[in-house]
């Protein structure tokens, strides 16, 4: 059998099964539950906020480790999670920019999952990506994790994960990135309000270039 | 809008019958014609060409339903540029699907030779109402629209892999009944 009597066959395939596309509907997202947990679980950090940093104020605090009585804060809702270390001012920046980052993350979420939107089906839950901040300013380290949920395919990454960074990356300037591809692994420094940042990229999907080349133009434009 | 009401648009020579068109069906025609010709130039070329085809054959036709028409359409132009891209050695995600069905269903037997092309087309009609709803949508989208794996398993709130499987097993069974109806040996 050709292949080119089977690429005509296909072609010539019944209307009823070409409508199965055609007609496609999407099916319901998770959206609204979606935004009304974080929605709940940012309020319950506002709640819970003051009395962390309280606590890491007091040497307390759990994600210390250098040594400069690191102070530490933990945020944390079912998509995006971080935990800050450092010194009173880096703290303040971290959160800033933690804040910066949680609040598009919301907006993100807010878009259409069929098209465009984050994906925030329940069958992609387990699917982690994770970025690391560092800050290095006279020494002290801070740093930022961000678990976040749900962009792994290289499919998304054109469309979502750069989006995220890009706008997490608003003012800065990109300095030098590595990529490792042997651990799918990006390390990309840039500087953010003053501050020197490493910002790594690590995903459990194979490697892609795609995420390379998107990287490398959004880091040099 | 309806798509009788885009057809009564044609037959009163409405330019807006085009511009509703698109914005009905221009997504997924540009999809499925990027998807085939895996250059977006040719593919909004062949969306071009398809509308203005389109507009010469409404009326007389009145085609039922427009959608499966225009995605046809949009098809067997994107197919003709994909064979002169072929020429140049330009590929795109139609290649790799074509090859994949055709490596399950290709065998040396002089059954096959005699069998046309409208006679296996019918065959894959019949195997594919025998198919589980999702599965059958992941053939269409995969071997028709020539969506890649990631795609088509988006669309259909499965993972990459899973649907790999999927169409895997289904080339799988596609051969297994294409044997035993006689279409191949």
């Amino acid at each position: 059998m050709t292949k080119e009597k089977v690429t005509a066959a296909v072609g010539m395939i019944s209307d009823r099964h070409i409508l199965s596309v055609s007609e496609h509907k999407p099916r319901k997202s998770r959206k609204p539950y979606y935004i009304s947990a974080v929605a709940a679980c940012l309020l319950l950090c506002v709640v819970i906020a003051p009395f962390a940093i309280a606590y890491s104020l007091q040497g307390g605090g759990d994600h210390g480790g250098d040594n400069h009585g690191a102070y530490g804060i933990y945020f944390e809702t079912p998509h995006a999670a971080f935990a800050a270390i450092g010194e009173d001012d880096i703290l303040r920046r971290a959160v800033e920019m933690a804040d910066e980052i949680t609040r598009l993350n919301l907006e993100l979420r807010g878009e259409d999952p069929s098209t465009d939107g984050i994906d925030c089906y329940e069958d992609h839950r387990d699917r982690l990506i994770r970025f690391e901040f560092r800050s290095k300013v006279d020494g002290d380290m801070a740093i930022i994790y961000i678990v976040y949920n749900g962009v792994t395919k290289p499919y998304y990454l054109g469309e979502h994960m750069p989006s995220l960074v890009r706008s997490s990356l608003i003012g800065t300037t990109p300095v030098e990135y590595v990529y490792d591809e042997g651990l799918d692994q990006l390390d990309a420094k840039f500087r953010y309000k003053g501050i020197d940042y490493c910002l790594q990229y690590t995903s459990a999907e194979p490697s892609e270039e795609k995420l390379l080349s998107y990287l490398e133009k959004l880091l040099t434009e | 809008m309806t798509d009788e009401r885009i057809i009564e648009l044609f037959f009163g020579r409405s330019e807006d019958a085009i511009k509703e068109l698109s914005a009905k069906y221009g997504k997924l025609l540009m999809s499925l014609a990027y998807n085939v010709t895996g250059n977006l130039e040719d593919a909004e070329e062949c969306c071009s060409d398809a509308y203005l085809g389109v507009w010469n054959r409404i009326p007389p036709e009145r085609p039922s339903p427009l959608s499966a028409y225009v995605c046809r359409v949009v098809r067997n132009l994107a197919h003709k540029k994909y064979e002169y891209n072929k020429a140049r050695r330009r590929n795109s995600e139609y290649t790799v699907a074509i090859n994949e069905l055709t490596t399950a269903v290709a065998s040396e037997g002089a059954v096959e030779d005699e069998i046309t092309a409208d006679e296996l087309a019918l065959a894959i009609d019949a195997f594919l109402d025998m198919e589980k709803p999702t599965d059958r949508e992941l053939f269409v989208r995969r071997y028709y629209f020539a969506e890649t794996v990631d795609e088509a398993a988006k669309a259909l709130l499965m993972k990459p892999n899973r649907a790999a499987v999927a169409l895997h097993r289904q080339r799988e069974r596609l051969r297994r009944y294409l044997i035993e109806e006689g279409y191949i040996i």
